[in-house]
Formats: structure tokens, sequence, C-alpha cells
């Protein structure tokens, strides 16, 4: 039963309308990224990835969660379908953990997808012999669970929890990591790119127009050990006590419990 | 099999389920209430849906609220009429059924025999989106009944059902029925309720107002004066015929008929056809104001 719920997730999450979307933010990234080095033909591959990368894909990242994570549970409650699922002999905990993960999985594909456009754009061919796109391809893994099992648990916690997740994802993430002293530590966004060990966005492309962009994101000295640190406990926070509040609380079709 | 003891439900300030003691077992029982009665809030206490703010609910004698042990036991077909739109009749049962715990094989069979029992094994796979009312409340139920529970909890399962649809349904109950199910079947049609049981459960303003035999119950509205309704284009004659019978305690007539007040309807209505033939008199129309839930509670609770 538990491969079956994590597999009917998943193919609902990658439904063919979903892959279209996203993979047309993925050529969108590609094209994006085409024009920039056609206007700064002068940055280095590595430094023009790098901040391509922090500006466009690790935005996007945050975004797809939000709308991924919405699918787990606060679609079925906005659509009333949550009662058959809910009335059914699987442990709550268990339902909600192997949805959270289909999720996180389909957008790991989805903004990996976007990672090999965005390094096919700046590095030619398929974009492989990126010396980042390894180190993206795992942060990118990571931020999913991250953020997958962050915007659930907002998602069991508050009703209408699409603002606050794309609130969260949009100006939260892009503008605490550039604000002084210890804030952007608050940021999952710092510690992604700690673990995708790049340079920091806010030390590259001082000289295009993107730069102030750039410089916006801030910088920051996290290592990697500290990033993986951190996200290994926001994420096994997140899913015990999204799976606890979740095993105890009511959810009912939304204008029922109003 | 259900026991609800001293149950109340609030929602804020507003409450759903007051003070509820009852007992279901085997069989059909009807939950019978107007509109915002309380029923569908007895069903989600039951189903584990909800937890009593007051109160115990119970259900094989476990806490319904979340519980795996009581869902592999129980069906319930929810009011709603929200689906996976997306997905075929046939997907979206198959999909319950793998939820329910069987494994590939298992799941596809009994998909197929349950909506063969509700009449939809050719017309499974048409998309949801495109089905009818009737075929959705049949759906619906073949997802309750799929894995044979005890107990199957149906709310407002008549809704949207042509007559021979509704014919079909309520025969499907008493199959289960008779195959020892405890039922439990939420309405606010009183006709509908009287088709499928005499057992029932009376909710108004979220109390339980009164359990039994619906028979019984109707003995007591016939204690009442009780109304009827004649359209005819002759309301003086007719009239003039009525008020002369013994048991007729009142007449009032306008241009197209004549309301009247008695206090053996029984006998009034053997009455009726006599007085038609012999003096020649139609009667276009004919209703009972007072055979419909509303006058059962006005009745019951005296106003």
């Amino acid at each position: 039963m538990e491969a079956y719920v994590f597999k009917n997730a998943f193919s609902e999450y990658m439904r063919l309308k979903r892959v279209i979307v996203w993979l047309l933010v993925a050529g969108g990234l590609f094209m994006a990224a085409r024009l920039f080095l056609n206007v700064n033909g002068g940055e280095s591959q590595e430094e023009s990835y790098s901040m391509l990368s922090s500006l466009l894909l690790f935005r996007m990242l945050p975004l797809a969660s939000a709308i991924f994570s919405s699918g787990v549970l606060s679609q079925e409650i906005e659509q009333k379908t949550v009662v058959y699922l809910l009335t059914r002999p699987i442990p709550r905990p268990q339902f909600l953990l192997l949805r959270t993960l289909a999720s996180a999985l389909a957008v790991m594909i989805m903004a990996g997808a976007s990672a090999l456009g965005l390094s096919a754009a700046v590095y030619g061919g398929l974009g492989l012999s990126n010396p980042y796109l390894f180190h993206d391809l795992t942060a990118i893994a990571v931020g999913s669970l991250a953020y997958g099992t962050l915007f659930v648990l907002i998602s069991l916690i508050v009703n209408r929890s699409m603002i606050v997740c794309l609130l969260f994802a949009f100006a939260w993430e892009t503008s605490v990591p550039s604000m002084p002293g210890s804030v952007y530590l608050l940021s999952v966004s710092s510690y992604l790119t700690a673990i995708a060990q790049r340079p920091s966005p806010g030390n590259a492309g001082q000289n295009n127009p993107f730069g102030s962009l750039a410089s916006a994101l801030g910088t920051n000295t996290l290592t990697p050990d500290v990033g993986w640190m951190a996200m290994a406990c926001l994420i096994a926070f997140c899913a015990i006590f999204g799976a606890w509040w979740f095993s105890r609380s009511e959810y009912l079709p939304r204008e029922d419990a109003e | 099999m259900i026991q609800l003891q001293g149950a109340s439900r609030w929602y804020g300030q507003v409450i759903g389920l007051n003070d509820v003691t009852c007992q279901i077992g085997p069989g059909v029982t009807a939950l019978l209430g107007m509109n915002g009665a309380g029923k569908s809030t007895m069903l989600r206490l039951i189903t584990g849906q909800m937890r009593p703010t007051t109160g115990t609910v119970t259900v094989l004698g476990m806490d319904p609220f979340a519980n795996t042990e009581v869902y592999k036991k129980l069906g319930y077909c929810p009011e709603i009429d929200n689906f996976y739109e997306h997905r075929t009749g046939r997907q979206f049962v198959y999909m319950l059924a793998r939820f329910a715990g069987y494994d590939h094989k298992r799941a596809q069979l009994l998909t197929e025999q349950n909506l063969e029992r509700v009449g939809m094994a050719t017309r499974g796979d048409g998309k949801i989106a495109g089905y009818s009312k009737g075929m959705r409340q049949r759906i619906k139920l073949a997802q309750a009944m799929l894995h044979d529970p005890d107990i199957i909890l149906l709310d407002e399962p008549l809704n949207g059902l042509d007559p021979v649809g509704r014919r079909d349904y309520i025969a499907l109950l008493h199959t289960l029925a008779e195959n020892g199910k405890t039922i439990m079947v939420s309405s606010h049609i009183l006709f509908e309720v009287e088709q499928m049981t005499s057992s029932i459960l009376l909710l108004h303003r979220g109390r339980l107002l009164a359990t039994g035999d619906l028979r019984v119950i109707r003995e007591l509205i016939d204690k009442h004066p009780h109304k009827v309704r004649l359209e005819t284009s002759e309301p003086r004659k007719w009239a003039e015929q009525l008020v002369a019978l013994p048991f007729v305690l009142s007449v009032e007539f306008d241009r197209s008929g004549l309301e009247l007040q008695t206090r053996e309807p029984s006998q009034f209505y053997d009455a009726l056809p006599t007085i038609s033939r012999e003096h020649g008199l139609a009667v276009t129309g004919f209703s009972s104001p007072d055979n419909n839930l509303e006058s059962i509670f006005r009745y019951l609770v005296n106003e």
C-alpha cells in the first residue's frame, strides 16, 4: 500500500499538463541564460553560471516547492477530496510523509531539468562539463526536501497556506540573505548555497546588468558541513512535527470547517 | 456497533450536535433531519473525521478518530459531490481499493465487482467530469462498499438519482442489510426514508428528537389535526360535502381549491373517492402539507 500511495501521488504531480508547464520554465531559463551571455560576453562561464543559478534556479526552487507541496494536502482540502483519503486504513503519518516525498521528488526532477537547461546554455552541449552541476543538483535535492517538508508543515497549520508559502518563496528567501548581521542564517537559501559550494552570488557579476540583483542576494560564509547539518535538522523537524500534527488534527473540507 | 454517549460538537460559537446519546446496530437506520440539523456532523464524528467536543463516540468499541482499524470495517459515502474529475470512475474506485490495502489484482477484481453492483461497469471508463449526478452517486457508493465493510454510512445518497436509480439503490441497501451490515443513511426527505427503513434517528437543530420506529412517529402525528389540500374547480361544492363529515374539523376554500383539517386522515382518505363518485365532483390535485419532515418536527417540539 505504501508504494502505491507514493506512486499515485507522484504520477499525480507528474501529470502531462504540469510537466509541460515546468518544461516551459526550464526552456525559459535556458533562453534567459543565452540572452544574458549574449549581453555579457566577457564574464567567465563559472561566474555566469553561478550568478544565473542563484538568481534564477534557486529562486525557482522554492516556488516549485510551494506549488507542488500544496498538492500534498491543502489542494485535497480545498477540493474536498480529502475525505476519501482520510477515511482509508492508511496511518496518517505514513500517508503524509509518502506524499511529501513524492512531491519533493517531482520538484527535484523539474528543478534538475532546469539546472541542466541552464548549464547547457552556459557551457554548451548537454552542460555536463559544468563543474558546479553536480553540487547544484545535490543542493536542489536537499532544497526540494527542505522546502517541501517546510511548506507541507505550513499547509497543515495555516489555512490558505499557498499565500504564506509564496511570500516565503519570493519575499523571505530573496530579502533575508542580504540582510545585515546573521539574519541570513534564517534563510534556507543560504544553506543551499553553502551545500552547492558555489561562490556566493553577491561576489559575482559586479560589472553586468544583473550585478545589483546578485549583490542583493548577499554573501554568506557558511561551510558545506553547516549547510548539511542545518538542512538535515530542518527536514527532520518539519517531517516529524508535521506527521505528529497531522495525526492528531481534523482536516475537513474547507467551508465545512468554517 | 456504533455508540454515541452525550456527544456534542461545537463549531466555534455554533453547536453542530448537542448531547446526543444513541446506539446503532445492524440493519438500515435512517438519520432524518432538515438541512443543518447535524446529520453530517454526526456522520463525521462516527467516521472519525472529527472528535466530539464533549462526550464519546465509539465504533466497534474503538475511538474512530484517524483509526485505521475502524476504517478497515467502515465504508463512507460522503455528501460532497467532489471527485478527482480528471480520473475515470474505474480509476477512482481502483485507487481507493489500493488505499484500502489491496494489491493490484485484488483491487482490480473488487473494482469490477463493485462497479457491476452499482450499475457502472459499462460506464466506468468515462472521466468523472462528464458524469451525471446519478453516476457520481453510484461511484461514491461503489467506493464505500468495495472493502466489504461491516458498517456503511451514506450521507444523502439518493440526491440526484432518478426514480429507477433510487429503486435500485434502495434494493441494494436492503440486500446489504439482510447480509448483516450496519447501514446508516442520512436524509431530509421523509418519503425516501420510509422506503428504506422504519428505524430512524430524528435530529433537529443538533438534538436527537426521537429514535425508534417511524410508524410510531407517524401515529403520533396522526393524533394531531392533519391538513389536506384539494385542487378543484368546484371548491364550494366540495366544501359543502366535506363539512358534513364528522372527522373534518375545518374547511377553507379559495378559487383553485380548498384546504381542510381532519382528526382521522385515514377515514378521510377512504371517504374522498365515495364523495367524488356519488356527487360527480372532480379533483385535479391532491396534497398533504403536513406529510413532510417539517410538520413532524413541528408536532414533536409542539410549535
